[in-house]
């Protein structure tokens, strides 16, 4: 029976698109309705899916095929198709109204129903082949998405820089499936996964472990499905497709580096330096993609800067190894990215008639430049700062795990999560408001609220993802440094943002200011609002080959 | 070792061989003699290499991988669909001399109709662009996503199919093709990768050069019902042919 609904999952979206193709003419408008009412199908059986895998916690794999052609329904993999149904309901229903002047009306509902039914088999894929043609697939559906309107300009460049963006992520998981069929015999990821964990030690290229190096190329997939720094240049320029294309890629297409991440964890489990390259390639991401949003004065390039920072915050938090809080992370951002993406248009019509900002302390200090200067005791308010939040999370965490400290990864999520509330506190500080005791309690009780409840929700996905405990520790080891190391590099960053708290605190309250040379400031400024030259860079690459392409030809008389 | 296998690197093209079937197919005008061009021409190559058992040196694999990656690269600025093709099936059969070794002739023929099917579709596609437009230069004709609907869908999917685009069987041989080499010549399936890429980024250029825009002439008449149901039959039956290989040789 539950094997039965595996199939029907993915398979109804698919089947209704061909359908409601092949009869676009005979049902016209009524498309939208029977699109809608597949992928609520779809959903239904999905949280069916899901319940079943919270009872029993057991893994269903369904086979088509020797060798290939396998579905498998997991913990993620039912968690997944819930969440992707689900923010592809939502998306359609969006759609049905949204779209209903636009032309191509059916080739829209047609190509949302394959993208949907391609996500569900990603996400089901019980062996590299189904993956791999489920993941190219995204791309190609995500590329004709983009371009619905064929007459705008610009949406089919960024569309067709998706597409190139995307084959390119594509190709190193190929390699990699490949290095795994060639090493271990076998495209059943199952299997795979019990070989590996049985023998890690088989050698490929120039005798390189196959599971590093196949966990690089897939993290190199992962990133550019996740647009991590370098590879992120399609992200902020996908706007000028539908709005409802927009909510879906980033609700649910981009999280896929996550999943992919996720569905390798028992391969990620063996390796050694794969981790720590996402936990870097992550940071930077999220760094450079925050610098970016805040200098965007376009709000569309700023939301998909953002994407690309929670993206990278979600890339980092596997190269520390903390897996199923990726997972949270992915599904709450697709929710609220999701949610900014389909309220856009109702909060800028809303706009028109009222700007809606409350009047309170807020407003006064960030749209009327009126706050009422009154000091605190600066050493107060550092310790403030800097003592609080540690304690909300060590508290929050030891409520869950008490041996979690004992966990490098966790350590560098506790940091940031200190840093990050450290900041908000600062951030309040300098907000300078008539009553600061009364903001600092609210913002401290609203952060304790947000990091208890994201420690047990997190730790609930991680027993429900992980139930076997030994494969969280595996990865934390996996994704562990040398000890003395690791307390200096945490030692030596505590101290620089101490210090530079401390810093504007005490210049702050003296009103010396930071010397800082004005020059550098405006160059930094430049150089992020030219998006750090990524895409120039790629552009004068392109048009580089496609010169030498030109040469080639004339060359060689066109034959 | 014998030469004599630089005779099949006419018929699976290593450059500069390929500049022969390149003359031939250019010189022949007649769609059909093209569609026939391209179906035999590999054909020729498979009965070669298995009927009189030639030995083929194995460095002659890197040759047939930069083979593909120099066609593949040369076609991202071809703007005429017919020489387009021309171009991609000088990439794409080079591919063979990567996949050969390990297979029997039945399946490499079968495998090279599943390259050259879509090919001959798109010289089909290219006299009905040809008869509307009198040109089949991209860019030059454009937005026939709105004036030909039927016409650019059965365009876009033959392209996808040409590019190695899951379920047809480009993929799946470029699949088999790096399985093959991945732990033996890495470098090779690197390269073959990087023909992939290149033959995405040429078809979509291609693609957005005629499907994309405002139409560029009004009251061009679409594919007729029939023959959208012909070519839409085609494509159904060469991804089943995709599938079909890929139980086999996967």
């Amino acid at each position: 029976m539950l094997q039965n609904l595996v199939v029907m999952m993915p398979a109804i979206p698919l089947l209704m698109a061909i359908i409601t193709y092949v009869y676009s003419k005979q049902l016209q408008k009524h498309v939208a309705k029977l699109s809608v009412l597949s992928v609520f199908l779809a959903f239904l059986l999905s949280l069916v899916l899901l319940y079943s895998a919270i009872a029993d916690n057991q893994s269903l794999v369904v086979s088509f095929g020797e060798g290939w052609g396998i579905l498998l329904f997991d913990p993620l993999s039912s968690l997944m198709s819930a969440v992707i149904s689900g923010i592809s309901l939502v998306v359609h229903i969006y759609s049905v109204r949204y779209m209903a002047d636009e032309e191509g009306y059916t080739r829209f509902f047609v190509l949302l129903g394959l993208m949907t039914s391609s996500l569900l088999f990603m996400v089901s894929a019980g062996d590299l082949i189904v993956l791999m043609i489920a993941w190219h697939l995204i791309g190609v559906f995500l590329y004709f998405l983009l371009g619905h309107d064929t007459r705008n300009q610009a949406s089919q460049r960024y569309a067709m820089w998706t597409l190139i963006t995307y084959r390119f992520g594509d190709l190193p998981l190929v390699l990699a499936a490949a290095l795994l069929f060639d090493a271990y015999g076998t495209w059943s990821l199952v299997d795979l996964f019990r070989l590996i964990g049985e023998d890690a030690s088989v050698k490929s290229i120039a005798g390189l472990p196959v599971v590093e190096v196949s966990g690089l190329l897939i993290a190199i997939s992962a990133f550019a499905r996740s647009a991590q720094f370098l590879l992120h240049s399609w992200l902020p320029y996908t706007m000028s497709g539908p709005t409802p294309v927009s909510a879906l890629m980033h609700a649910g297409i981009v999280n896929a580096g996550g999943f992919l991440i996720n569905r390798f964890a028992p391969l990620y489990m063996q390796t050694h330096d794969v981790l720590h390259l996402m936990f870097i390639v992550g940071l930077i991401t999220s760094i450079i993609g925050s610098m970016l949003m805040l200098t965007q004065n376009d709000i569309k390039k700023a939301l998909g800067y953002s994407t690309m920072g929670q993206m990278g915050f979600m890339i980092m938090e596997c190269g520390v190894g903390a897996f199923s809080l990726a997972v949270f992370h992915l599904i709450a951002h697709g929710l609220f990215k999701g949610t900014l993406f389909l309220g856009a248009g109702g909060v800028i019509a809303e706009a028109r008639k009222s700007d809606g900002v409350p009047k309170n302390e807020l407003y006064t200090f960030v749209l009327e430049r009126q706050a009422k200067i009154k000091k605190q005791p600066w050493l107060v308010m550092a310790a403030i700062t800097l003592v609080m939040p540690l304690i909300i999370l060590v508290a929050a965490h030891w409520l869950v795990e008490q041996d979690y400290f004992q966990k490098q990864g966790a350590i560098v999520l506790l940091f940031f999560g200190w840093v990050t509330g450290a900041q908000l506190v600062f951030s309040a500080y300098k907000m300078q408001t008539s009553n600061p005791w009364k903001l600092f309690t609210m913002i401290i009780a609203s952060f304790a609220i947000v990091v208890i409840g994201y420690t047990v929700i997190s730790h609930g996905f991680n027993v429900f993802l992980y139930p076997d405990p030994n494969a969280s520790d595996l990865l934390y080891v996996a994704a562990g440094v040398d000890l003395v190391w690791f307390e200096i590099f945490v030692l030596v960053i505590t101290l620089a943002v101490i210090a530079g708290w401390l810093m504007v605190y005490y210049s702050d309250r003296t009103a010396k200011g930071l010397q800082v040379k004005k020059s550098i400031w405006l160059n930094f400024y430049a150089l992020l609002s030219r998006e750090l030259m990524v895409m120039d860079i790629y552009n004068w690459i392109s048009k580089r080959i496609l010169a030498l392409a030109q040469k080639l030809n004339t060359l060689l008389r066109w034959n | 070792m014998s030469a004599e296998w630089l005779l099949v690197a006419f018929f699976f093209p290593l450059f500069p061989f390929s500049m022969v079937f390149m003359l031939l197919y250019k010189k022949f005008a007649n769609p059909w003699l093209k569609i026939l061009l391209v179906l035999t021409w590999p054909m020729i190559g498979v009965y070669l290499v298995y009927q009189m058992n030639i030995t083929i040196p194995d460095w002659v694999q890197y040759w047939a991988v930069l083979t593909s990656v120099l066609y593949a690269l040369r076609s991202l600025v071809i703007r005429d669909i017919e020489i387009w093709t021309a171009f991609m099936a000088v990439s794409l059969w080079a591919v063979f001399w990567t996949v050969y070794p390990k297979h029997d002739m039945s399946m490499l023929s079968q495998a090279v109709m599943g390259f050259s099917l879509p090919l001959s579709m798109l010289i089909l596609l290219s006299t009905e662009l040809r008869r509307r437009f009198d040109s089949v230069y991209a860019g030059l004709i454009g937005g026939i996503a709105d004036s030909l609907p039927r016409l650019s869908r059965i365009l876009v999917i033959t392209m996808l199919a040409i590019i190695a685009t899951p379920v047809f069987p480009g993929f799946f041989l470029m699949l088999v093709s790096i399985v093959d080499q991945m732990l033996v010549v890495p470098v090779i399936a690197l390269t073959l990768a990087v023909s992939w890429f290149l033959w995405t980024w040429s078809g979509v250029r291609l693609l957005q050069g005629l499907i994309t825009g405002s139409p560029h002439e009004s009251g061009v008449e679409d594919l007729s019902f029939s023959a959208t149901l012909f070519y839409g039959g085609a494509l159904l039956a060469i991804a089943l042919l995709g599938l079909l290989l890929a139980g086999e040789l996967l």
